[in-house]
């Protein structure tokens, strides 16, 4: 349709014309995630246990309340308030880091960068498998070489004090890389005159990293940042492969905690429940930063 | 305004990178409904499975029946499972389901009762013989005197032991009792070298398992024979302590082992001894794997208070909801009937076929076989009851914390049968 088509309509028409044409895609998303979200609150609200004989039922806010006061969900919030927020500070330190040393690569970037995209593009299933066997404590890799330098054996996976910070570490692994490479992207759309004149003012290299280079990258950083804490707060796979949640509850984040309770223990309303909480801990920390994120933009 | 653009382009990728990272895990598809004269069938992946498909052009010519044949392994198919049956209907004909697992699924209704097939003289080939199936296997995959399923890959707990390092150390037979067995792993045990006993702790089925099997020989059980949960009984509390006590004797990480790590362990000499399901036991006897071909020797499992031996392994099931049931069952006692189960007793595959296990030849072939036999006649079952998953899993959990000592047995104990109560609701 032209412009003008449009134009010729009345003003009420041309006010609706826009959002008859987004209908279809809102349908969609309605019917994807809406439909799916609402579910599975009703979910949460019924006793809703395939290993019983009760049918289901409505139960009110009794899974609620149950998950509220186990101790076992307060241990999965520990785990994954450990998880997101070790492995989202330490992959921004460093993929900022990184990425700052990288962007004064004058040769190779591009075939770095290219490197790069290899760990996040491989499936967390196969990451686990391959860290299952790098952190086997008689035949992993990386014993052997610690034993080159007379350490270890470390349990990496089978200690609970350890795994959680193993599972961290290979995450780490996976995810810096897309730090760097986001950073990179920010630091190369930064404009050159800014830096030119800090130089001309004399600036430091730290007092230009401190004072120019983040605050301009500070928008795409956020935005990083935000995706690595909601992945973070979601992880599952890697831990399913490599661990099944302990040594005991070691390494039980809220997402594993939701798989075994609806699908190891068949209780959906449980498992509902606990997907609920897990989504409000998620708006609590993903609220302040998106608003972040606008601020920064509109600066 | 361009390198704006650029900077959305690799988000835009990263975003790509990560969708696919999503939508690869775990993609399991479902066949859409098998047409007449065709069936979808799911199986755990594993010897028998690929053996079964290796054999299905021979079933098809035979039967004139098209097989959609899907394989998949470790716990990815109990999930899958579950969400195939207590969903809104499976297209799937037939499918393997962990033997534990029947009265669950027994209870839901949602398995088709195999009894009138199996009546049925035109569908059941005349030579099946049913007979040289232990009634212990029968029972196994019978729910509410309905059969819901028929054995079709089986295991056992037995011992694996190293008989060339007992006779190093003096040891002039298998351990019998599980004193004997304790002693055993203590005088085997020469780290870093060897270990005197592997076992199964990671936080698992594995784990409830292994422990279920010492339970059951200390004459305890997860409900009695009213459906009173009795996991904090004296017995229950003896046979905890024994366990913890094995992992003085067994490598460091054993916290985090499951099956599949025990049998490498077994086969590459890092342990000596252990008590493991059958169905690993020819990975031993293959020089080309197995560092202890030739060394590896096989017995009852060891007894307590009385002789015990849980059983394990995957069923062949009919849902409910097919719409080829005929053909289907005509699959299943192809799969599991003499001729193809004397074809995996050949390889190597542990039958379950008494006649098969007895036989003279087999047995020397697969030293494993006596021990399996002897296993049936003292089989015991998971708990029956439907609320055996929900049970396994909160025992894992609480057994995990308690071999790495962030639980005391007594806890232990204590913990595990508040959380059967809860589940079971007594």
């Amino acid at each position: 349709m032209r412009d003008a088509d449009i134009e010729r309509k009345p003003p009420w028409r041309r006010q609706v014309f826009p959002y008859v044409l987004i209908l279809p895609g809102l349908i969609y998303i309605a019917v994807t995630t809406l439909v799916p979200l609402v579910y599975s609150f009703w979910t949460s609200l019924t006793f809703n246990r395939a290993t019983s004989t009760q049918p289901p039922h409505f139960s009110g806010v009794q899974n609620y309340v149950d998950v509220l006061t186990d101790s076992s969900f307060w241990n999965a919030v520990r785990v994954t308030a450990i998880y997101t927020g070790a492995t989202v500070a330490a992959e921004m330190i460093l993929g900022t880091a990184i990425a700052l040393l990288l962007i004064k690569l004058t040769r190779g970037r591009k075939l770095v960068r290219l490197l790069l995209i290899i760990p996040f593009s491989v499936p967390p299933v196969v990451i686990g498998l391959m860290y299952l066997l790098i952190m086997d404590r008689s035949y992993g890799i990386l014993n052997y070489l610690l034993s080159l330098v007379n350490i270890g054996p470390v349990s990496w996976l089978s200690s609970p004090e350890i795994a959680i910070w193993s599972v961290i570490g290979v995450d780490l692994w996976q995810w810096t890389p897309f730090v760097i490479i986001s950073a990179v992207a920010a630091l190369e759309s930064m404009p050159g005159d800014v830096i030119d004149a800090a130089s001309i003012d004399g600036a430091s290299s730290m007092q230009m990293v401190r004072w120019v280079v983040l605050p301009l990258i500070k928008p795409v950083l956020l935005v990083v940042a935000l995706t690595r804490a909601l992945t973070s707060l979601k992880v599952f796979d890697v831990i399913f492969v490599l661990t099944n949640g302990g040594p005991g509850s070691a390494t039980e984040t809220l997402s594993y905690m939701v798989y075994v309770d609806a699908f190891q223990r068949f209780d959906f309303g449980r498992g509902a429940a606990v997907s609920w909480l897990l989504i409000l801990i998620a708006m609590v920390v993903a609220i302040p930063m998106v608003r972040s994120v606008l601020r920064s933009d509109v600066a | 305004m361009k390198q704006t653009h650029s900077t959305m382009g690799t988000f835009r990728k990263s975003a790509a990178a990560l969708c696919m990272c999503a939508a690869t895990t775990f993609a399991v598809s479902t066949p859409a409904q098998a047409k007449d004269g065709q069936i979808n069938v799911m199986l755990f992946a594993g010897p028998i499975a690929s053996f079964t498909q290796q054999n299905l052009p021979a079933f098809e010519k035979e039967s004139g029946i098209k097989v959609n044949l899907t394989i998949i392994g470790g716990e990815v198919i109990n999930t899958k499972t579950s969400t195939e049956l207590l969903g809104s209907g499976t297209s799937f004909d037939v499918i393997s389901i962990r033997g534990d697992s029947m009265p669950f699924y027994g209870t839901k209704g949602v398995l088709a009762d195999l009894t009138p097939y199996l009546k049925n003289t035109k569908l059941t080939p005349a030579d099946y013989d049913l007979k040289s199936v232990p009634d212990a296997l029968m029972n196994f995959y019978r729910w509410d005197n309905k059969q819901v399923g028929m054995p079709w890959q089986v295991a056992s707990y037995v011992t694996y032991y190293r008989k060339d390092l007992l006779e190093a150390a003096g040891l002039t037979h298998p351990p019998k009792t599980a004193a004997e067995y304790r002693d055993y792993a203590q005088k085997l045990n020469a780290p870093p070298k060897v270990y005197g006993t592997g076992l199964t702790m990671q936080k698992s089925h594995n784990l409830t398992s292994e422990y279920f099997q010492w339970l059951s020989t200390f004459g305890g059980g997860v409900i009695d024979s009213h459906g009173k949960v009795i996991l904090d009984s004296p017995e229950a509390r003896q046979a905890l302590e024994y366990y913890v006590s094995l992992r003085k004797f067994a490598p460091e990480d054993v916290t985090n082992w499951a099956y599949e790590r025990l049998t490498t362990a077994l086969s590459q000499g890092e342990v000596a001894m252990a008590v493991q399901w059958t169905d690993t036991a020819a990975v031993m006897l293959e020089p080309k794997h197995s560092k202890v071909a030739g060394k590896m020797a096989f017995a009852a499992a060891p007894v307590a208070k009385m002789p015990a031996a849980v059983i394990g392994g995957w069923g062949l099931n009919i849902p409910e909801s097919s719409h080829n049931k005929e053909d289907a069952f005509k699959f299943i006692t192809w799969a599991t009937g003499p001729v193809m189960s004397r074809k995996v007793a050949d390889l190597g595959g542990t039958p379950f076929r008494t006649s098969l296990l007895r036989d003279k030849n087999l047995s020397v072939k697969f030293p494993w076989f006596n021990a399996q036999a002897d296993a049936e006649e003292v089989a015991v079952p998971r708990p029956r009851t439907p609320a055996w998953p929900a049970i396994d899993d909160a025992m894992s959990t609480i057994l995990s914390r308690v071999v790495t000592g962030r639980l005391s047995v007594d806890e232990g104990v204590t913990r595990m049968a508040a959380a059967a109560k809860k589940q079971i609701g007594n």
